[in-house]
């Protein structure tokens, strides 16, 4: 589904190189994960998928379903059924959760939804993920707690159901609460014909996952790869083997 | 970036109706002032204040700061404009003409659904006013201003020009010297109103001055929401508003003052609006603005009795060629007097907007508590935001804040929204109008709506 | 003779009375000076035939330096004025030097005092500059300080004599990341006549701008405070701030503000604040709770709101100028 050859991409705000030679070829129905340590090029990589401005491809490509997005803007990848989910995701004074979703849900359609039906959906939804339905009226993540903000991206995830989930969760800092909500939140979205990128620090987010893939990443390159016990491993003993 | 060009395919404002008016006056000259008040048959002491106007006008000089006004000359200004029509009482009486001017916006449609009245006036005179039967029973007036006169002379010596003074400045000389039009309303002790009244004015005749007057009375313990609406279809002559707005608020009371100004950008919006607000009476001014050319509006509300509120919650909007310079003036002159102010402006393509505030706290005005806002949004780096608030505090146990801010769209929620899925033009669009939801929340729901579709006319083909 | 003084680059309306400063002056005649001292740095002493500031005062002599500034270090200036003093001050600092300059004014008679520095700080640097105005109770003082910056200036103006302020701070911000902050502190009681006209200009990529006063108003003081953050095309990125804080000790004084941002691009944060208010009654409540005094109590809180200005002073210079304000509040 998703598959990333020799990429390379530099900092546009000071020129300097963060991924250096990065491979990934993720295929329907799999979990990846990337862990790695601070400053090895992480978040960069979930930016660079989708096309922040702020990161340039320097070499290499990003192909999606077969076809090269590397000219393609952020909308237009989104378009194609990837969805990411931000590690701090911002604030949108002044636009409601109801809104938003609509608003979102319609563009990644193209077409105008049903509202009646778009409601009941949504509203199953934010019971599963324990969201209160006054939430609705509500500005986007302005005022949230870190744990509210989650939970507001997997709503986004399952409302917007794609057909690649990129999960940017970096932060170290999460707390307990939150993983538990991207953890949950994973469980219900996943499915035999979708695939999923956890991009992580720590290995408390996988608990409970069926992971098809653990890479490490350092230096803005993938240095290993192996199955669920390798996160386990690095849970362990660190990144200290795999720094040079 | 990518570069996107929406072209605008309808825009109703723009809708000319033929000019068929009866009868036009240019310039201002004693002679054109007489025929005026001639023609509306008016009592002497009338025309004598429109004698004074004139002669004030030509006295005092334009204002030394804001917006450059030099490019009006009063003498290509049409300044009387009767319409080809009568007052009607009945929407169908109106000439077809004006008629659909107003059916196209929308105004006969809002009456039936969420008004309690409508007043409709085109160039310088009212051609409707309407009223329900059970609001008339209980006392409450909505007439044309002119009527006024005539109908309830003692109401109208009592309060016309007490609020706004003939020597305020040069407009106002100019708008006492030519008013025309307009509302007049009264609302007896007690009487609350659910629904809120409303005046449009379109000013249709190319090169056309307006002058309405509005005089609005709401008694101790009583209660008003009007809503005014303005606009008018694009000529090249420079047209020209010098209405006057006299607000009198009784103890208790409570008038909530809306206004969706959307006049053409060939207009130049110079209009006075004043509230003298009596004990633990209540002045809501909300308004928006984004047409005109060159505005400057600064409504005036002077809190004279213990616990007064002034509130103000404002947006304008200035793309090409306009410079929006508006705000508020205040005077707290009692105790436990509070003003709340919620100010926001966009400026694009070169627009320039200017809050510009004036708020006098006197000796007495103990436990006043203020709390001011500007919030200002720009577009691109060809527009100007300035904020130019001045406070003048003559005692000392008041709390008081002031904050302001210059907002932006930050590239982080541009890619947030693009990776949502929407395209650069409608993320800019949705954290505009979320920038304005504060204010259009104030509005009614018709209103919120079209301030909307108002907001979004003005940003299609934002994107460079 | 009546002046116009301090006029405002921003003009709004006159009734509010706060565009110009009219005030009635009687200079006295400009005299020679040498009562002054200059340690840390040479210097080029000379005279001029003509003088002229942003506040408006044109005068026919004045008392001239000039000051490279070249190397690292502490640098001291002080005048002690018995009539008149009218000077001049051009202080150039070069690159990449970090240095920090006292300025101290005195008198012990009234006197009129009218001073013009001049500061081009070049890249890199790092330059703190302390105006301490501690001339006698009934003088009159005209300060104007223009600043152009390419690196990082910091002007602590500490404003305690004189009955008469008319202050003018002109800064242009011209560097890329550069930096110019303003701290200004004063006290004004009896009929004092504050003014105070402030511009910060941000012409250049993630400058910094900012104004920041604090004063105290007693009696029938008089205060006016103009102050413009001005955000050039050209200064995206930017930061520009003022904060505007009066604390009023008595309900007869007079505060008028005009706090003005003029925003000429797009992508900059800007901001201003005003507070005005009595001394907070559950803070002095809570340290009279404990034994202290009200005016000690007062004091505190002063000394507290003053010290953005009085943080970069040395120990004995700070705990001189907090005896003055103990001695005036």
């Amino acid at each position: 589904m998703l598959q990333i050859k020799n990429l390379h991409t530099i900092a546009v705000d000071d020129g300097s190189a963060i991924l250096k030679g990065l491979d990934l070829n993720i295929k329907k129905g799999e979990i990846h994960v990337i862990m790695g340590p601070n400053g090895s090029g992480k978040s960069t990589l979930a930016n660079t998928i989708f096309a922040n401005p702020r990161y340039e491809i320097t070499d290499g490509s990003i192909i999606f379903e077969g076809k090269n997005i590397n000219d393609l803007d952020t909308t237009k990848r989104a378009r194609l059924g990837m969805f990411l989910s931000f590690q701090s995701p911002v604030e949108l004074p002044g636009v409601s959760v109801a809104n938003f979703l609509k608003t979102a849900k319609n563009n990644m359609t193209g077409e105008k939804i049903n509202l009646y039906n778009f409601a009941k959906e949504t509203n199953e939804l934010m019971k599963k993920l324990h969201i209160p339905s006054d939430a609705l009226d509500r500005d986007l993540n302005v005022g949230f707690s870190g744990g509210e903000k989650k939970k507001m991206e997997m709503l986004q995830l399952l409302t917007l159901n794609p057909k690649l989930a990129i999960l940017d969760e970096t932060d170290s800092g999460l707390d307990v609460d939150a993983i538990k909500i991207v953890r949950d939140g994973i469980k219900m979205y996943k499915n035999s014909d979708n695939a999923v990128l956890i991009i992580t620090h720590s290995t408390k987010i996988l608990e409970g996952l069926d992971i098809d893939y653990v890479h490490v990443l350092v230096n803005g390159k993938i240095v290993k790869t192996g199955d669920s016990s390798l996160a386990l491993e690095i849970d362990k003993n660190g990144y200290k083997d795999y720094l040079g | 970036m990518a570069k996107t060009q929406v072209s605008i395919d309808t825009n109703i404002y723009n809708i000319k109706a033929k000019d068929e008016s009866i009868l036009k006056t240019y310039g201002l000259t004693e002679q054109v002032v007489r025929e005026i008040s001639k023609l509306k048959g008016e009592p002497d002491w009338i025309l004598d204040i429109r004698l004074k106007g004139l002669k004030l006008f030509y006295e005092l000089e334009n204002p030394t700061w804001g917006p450059d006004l030099s490019m009006l000359h009063i003498e290509e200004i049409a300044t009387y404009v009767k319409p080809n029509s009568n007052m009607e009482r009945s929407w169908e009486d109106i000439p077809d003409e004006i008629k659909n001017t107003f059916d196209r916006l929308g105004i006969p449609e809002a009456e039936k659904k969420s008004l309690a009245g409508v007043g409709a006036q085109f160039d310088s005179e009212m051609v409707y006013h309407n009223l329900e039967e059970e609001l008339k029973s209980k006392g409450v007036i909505y007439c044309n201003f002119d009527e006024a006169i005539f109908k309830y002379p003692e109401l109208f010596k009592k309060y016309f020009m007490k609020a706004v003074p003939i020597n305020d400045h040069k407009y106002i000389a100019l708008h006492y010297a030519l008013f025309s039009g307009g509302s007049f309303i009264y609302i007896p002790k007690g009487v609350k109103l659910d629904m809120p009244l409303q005046s449009y004015f379109r000013l249709n005749a190319p090169g056309a001055g307006q002058f309405e007057h509005t005089l609005i009375i709401v008694e101790d313990d009583a209660s008003l929401e009007f809503i005014e609406g303005c606009s008018a279809p694009g000529y090249n002559d420079l047209n020209l508003h010098a209405g006057c707005v006299e607000l009198f608020v009784g103890k208790n009371a409570y008038l909530r003052f809306s206004t969706i100004e959307n006049w053409s950008r060939n207009m130049l919006n110079l209009n006075t609006k004043k509230c003298i607000v009596d004990a633990h009476g209540k002045i809501e001014w909300i308004t928006g603005s984004f047409g005109s050319k060159i505005s400057m509006l600064y409504p005036l509300s002077i809190l004279n009795g213990e616990g007064a509120t002034c509130e103000y919650t404002g947006i304008s909007f200035a793309g090409k060629g306009q410079n929006l310079d508006t705000g508020l003036k205040v005077v707290l002159n009692a105790p436990k007097t509070n003003l709340f102010v919620d100010s926001k402006s966009i400026s694009k393509d070169g627009g320039i907007c200017t809050f510009r505030s004036n708020v006098d706290v006197m000796k007495n005005a103990h436990k006043a508590n203020l709390a001011l806002s500007c919030e200002s949004l720009m577009l691109d780096s060809e527009s100007k935001s300035d904020t130019i608030p001045f406070n003048d505090i003559r005692v000392d146990d008041i709390t008081f804040s002031h904050e302001a801010t210059i907002g932006k769209i930050s590239d982080e929620m541009i890619f947030y929204l693009m990776s949502r899925g929407l395209d650069e033009e409608e993320a800019k669009a949705l954290i505009v109008r979320g920038f304005a939801e504060p204010i259009s929340k104030s509005f009614p729901v018709e209103y919120a709506v079209e301030m909307n579709r108002l907001i979004n006319l003005e940003l299609e083909g934002t994107i460079g | 003779m009546e002046y116009i003084l301090n006029k405002s680059k921003v003009r709004t309306t006159e009734h509010a009375k706060i565009n110009d400063l009219h005030l009635d002056l009687d200079i006295p005649k400009i005299t020679n000076f040498s009562n002054f001292n200059v340690s840390g740095i040479d210097y080029k002493e000379y005279d001029s035939n003509e003088f002229e500031s942003r506040i408006g005062l044109i005068l026919p002599k004045s008392h001239n330096l000039d000051i490279d500034v070249t190397k690292d270090g502490d640098i001291s200036i002080s005048y002690d004025i018995d009539n008149i003093l009218v000077d001049n001050i051009n202080i150039n600092v070069a690159k990449n030097i970090n240095t920090n300059i006292t300025i101290k004014y005195t008198s012990t008679k009234d006197i009129y005092h009218i001073s013009k520095l001049n500061l081009n700080i070049d890249t890199s640097s790092k330059v703190i500059v302390n105006y301490v105005n501690l001339i006698s109770r009934n003088s009159k003082s005209f300060i104007a300080i223009e600043s152009n910056v390419l690196g990082n200036l910091e002007v602590n103006l500490i404003d305690m004599g004189g009955n008469t302020k008319v202050n003018n701070y002109y800064s242009n911000i011209v560097g890329e990341q550069a930096k110019s902050t303003l701290n200004n502190i004063y006290i004004a009681k009896d009929n004092d006549v504050v003014d105070m006209n402030y511009y910060v200009g941000l012409t250049n990529r993630n400058d910094e701008g900012y104004i920041n006063v604090s004063g105290v108003l007693d009696d029938n003081a008089h205060k006016n405070f103009k102050g413009i953050i001005d955000f050039i095309k050209g200064s995206s990125k930017s930061i520009g701030k003022e904060l505007e804080k009066v604390t009023l000790l008595s309900d007869t004084s007079i505060t008028k503000s005009l706090p003005v941002l003029l925003c000429h691009e797009e992508d900059v944060e800007g901001a201003h604040g005003v507070s005005t208010g009595k001394i907070d009654n559950d803070k002095l409540f809570y340290m009279m709770s404990r034994g202290i005094t009200y005016k000690e109590a007062l004091i505190l809180i002063i000394k507290s709101d003053f010290d953005i200005a009085l943080n970069k002073l040395t120990d004995k210079e700070k705990e001189e100028i907090e005896n003055i304000i103990e001695e005036r509040i």
